[in-house]
């Protein structure tokens, strides 16, 4: 079977959404829902004919070709598609694994605040980066980490006073939860 | 009057005021850098600080902070992507591809001037309108708010031309997001399923953050080495270069302080919507389009003219008719109130010098910010030369703190997270992140306006009200041309093969 695309994929996604939109305004008056449900209807239009784009051989660019007697030029063309494509293919490889990394890191970030809030997640989040992903010496990767967290400390708590989010355990042993 | 041109500037003639005033522009510069911390937030912290004090000292540092915090904004979305107030937004465009190609210094440059020109504007028309402008904003209604909107959104035809399918759905997927929450017609929850938080709707802020800040932080660690990918570029262009590609753009400027000025004037559109409009205008009118989104300077022009002149033209309705224009604008009222100042049409019979003391506050603030964003720029530009790893922590951490501190939810942070993973793959995917935004800020204004103006004047209210009318011809005008352009152009390849 043919892999599906990732972009087609995505288009799936927008048409979820909008068909989500659709769905979930039928339960609307009508004066909150007309509008919702044209534009829902239009960007589901759209996304369909953007796969037919996307999925189609007809509305694909075709390639110009030239009057090639010995078809060196083609052969030289497929040649280079194939090592374009190879290359492409390690890049993207390597480019989804990075993706994974960063996405990773942002979820132990987000996971971080939620459970224990800014002012003690920050500081262990940038010395871990600094120390794993960016392989500084952990006396370096403290500093600046040290350095961060007191800008941090004085602008938005000291100065600002933005009571910045203390995660969910410090705030239960206060008993704010 | 000249005599309260001449007392409106004796009152600021003093070097511990103009000192304050510096360390006003410095202070907002600081808060437009960080996203999340809007106009409002500085002048809401401050009042306390300057409460007590007489009417110059005190407005001095408030407004001359207000007036600095959008060039504070346009240099964080110019180096990261990173738009310090909602205002900025449409700086990021073209401003940070400007950086990736090493050019940053010079889109500060361009920033800079633009703002600095744009803000003088707004001050002159505060100065000049303030008399006359009762029965010119009075014309405005529904029907034509309607229409402004109109006008911002035909913007993503043009934004997008090439991939306008693609286009249209992300603007689509804007529009939707923005009718996410409590409908103001009818009173219903929208798509909000049960939860409260979403009655407001989707935060804007955390929206632009995780759409263009976290998305590029995720892109830059995916793609490996700095922002400026072009290295050698940097220490070549400066923010002399930049005074001058701004200086040679002038009618732009002009075009640009004028749009700006009048959506200030108006309360209730906003500056994110002087920032789109000037920035689709900047496109209309430019003789290369396609190069907007890849670091044409017209697209930093044209926003940062309008985003500055409109806090000269907010002020308009603020001082005299005591309505606030927008957000900051609202607290600065408040601030006017506390130290004794009650805004009105009295201000301009009886308090003529004041309204000029306001004036050049707004005029100096601007020279100042400009000033320090010139003397900061080329340090600054040192920042897109770093490799981007080293860059991710902090300013993930920071765009996180901003999403949260704009309401002190949690689920703030949790948007800006959603929109990050979105905006990555509206990149990767062609999807653009312009038009999506556009549709989001004027959404909900578009579809409040349609009903309003359903209910006060019919079905075809467009065509019962002059404005109105004037804006749909602008409106088909503007779209078409690009399309005729383009046809012509065919016809005469056609001819030549």
């Amino acid at each position: 079977m043919k892999k599906i695309n990732a972009s087609v994929i995505f288009i799936l996604i927008i048409i979820f959404i909008s068909f989500g939109f659709i769905y979930f305004g039928l339960d609307l008056p009508f004066r909150s829902r007309v509008i919702p449900f044209l534009v829902a209807l239009f960007v589901l239009l759209l996304a369909i004919i953007q796969i037919l784009f996307e999925t189609l051989p007809v509305f694909r660019k075709k390639e110009i070709g030239k009057i090639d007697l010995f078809h060196t030029e083609r052969i030289k063309m497929k040649q280079e598609k194939i090592i374009l494509r190879k290359g492409k293919v390690e890049n993207n490889k390597n480019k989804e694994e990075r993706l994974l990394i960063i996405l990773k890191w942002i979820l132990i970030l987000i996971l971080g605040i939620y459970f224990l809030g800014f002012l003690v997640t920050l500081p262990i989040f940038v010395f871990l980066f600094y120390f794993v992903e960016c392989k500084y010496t952990w006396t370096k990767a403290l500093v600046i980490t040290f350095i961060f967290w007191m800008i941090v400390y004085l602008v938005f708590e000291a100065f600002l006073r933005t009571n910045l989010y203390r995660g969910i355990i410090l705030m239960s042993i206060e008993g704010l939860v | 009057m000249l005599v309260a041109i001449l007392a409106g500037l004796y009152q600021l003639a003093s070097i511990k005021i103009l000192a304050l005033m510096l360390l006003g522009s410095f202070i907002g510069m600081v808060f437009g850098f960080l996203p999340g911390l809007s106009g409002s937030i500085a002048l809401a912290i401050f009042i306390p600080f300057v409460f007590g004090m007489p009417i110059n000292i005190s407005m001095a540092f408030l407004l001359g902070m207000h007036a600095s915090i959008m060039f504070g904004g346009s240099i964080s979305a110019i180096l990261f992507n990173v738009p310090g107030t909602s205002q900025n937004v449409a700086t990021c465009f073209d401003g940070y591809p400007m950086s990736q190609n090493g050019r940053a210094a010079e889109a500060i440059g361009i920033a800079g001037t633009a703002s600095l020109l744009g803000g003088l504007f707004g001050a002159a028309v505060l100065a000049i309108s303030l008399p006359v402008i009762r029965p010119f904003i009075m014309l405005f209604g529904p029907s034509e708010y309607f229409m402004l909107t109109i006008v911002g959104l035909s913007i993503i035809a043009l934004l997008t031309a090439g991939t306008i399918v693609k286009g249209l759905i992300a603007g689509g997927l804007g529009l939707l997001v923005s009718f996410i929450g409590l409908d103001y017609i009818t009173g219903s929850a929208r798509y909000t399923f049960g939860y409260l938080i979403l009655w407001d709707g989707v935060n804007f802020i955390p929206v632009i953050i995780g759409l263009f800040a976290i998305a590029q932080m995720i892109e830059l660690y995916v793609k490996g080495g700095s922002i400026a990918s072009r290295t050698s570029n940097i220490g070549k262009s400066t923010v002399i270069d930049g005074i001058k590609v701004a200086f040679l753009k002038k009618g732009l400027i002009l075009r640009g302080s004028m749009i700006g000025s009048l959506v200030g004037m108006i309360p209730g559109l906003g500056g994110t919507v002087a920032n789109i409009l000037a920035y689709g205008h900047a496109m209309k009118t430019s003789k290369e389009p396609n190069t907007f989104g890849k670091g044409n300077p017209e697209g930093i022009v044209g926003p940062e003219a309008a985003n500055n002149a409109k806090e000269g033209g907010a002020l308009v309705p603020t001082l005299a008719f005591g309505i606030p224009g927008s957000q900051g604008m609202a607290v600065l009222l408040g601030a006017f109130v506390m130290i004794g100042m009650v805004p009105g049409p009295e201000m301009v019979t009886e308090h003529l010098d004041i309204v000029f003391m306001l004036v050049f506050i707004v005029a100096i603030g601007n020279i100042f910010a400009t000033g320090i964003g010139f003397l900061l720029a080329n340090q600054l530009q040192k920042l897109t030369i770093i490799p981007g790893k080293q860059l991710v922590p902090i300013i993930l951490a920071i765009c996180f703190i901003g999403s949260f501190i704009t309401n002190g939810r949690f689920s703030d942070v949790i948007v800006a997270l959603i929109f990050a993973v979105l905006g990555y793959f509206m990149k990767r995917y062609g999807y653009s992140r312009a038009a999506f935004t556009i549709a989001l800020v004027l959404g909900t204004l578009f579809e409040r306006y349609y009903h309003i103006a359903v209910r006060l004047y019919g079905s075809f209210f467009i065509f019962k009200r002059p404005i109105s009318l004037i804006l749909l011809i602008f409106v088909i005008i503007s779209i078409s041309i690009p399309f005729v352009q383009s046809k012509k152009k065919k016809d005469v390849r056609n001819n030549i093969l």
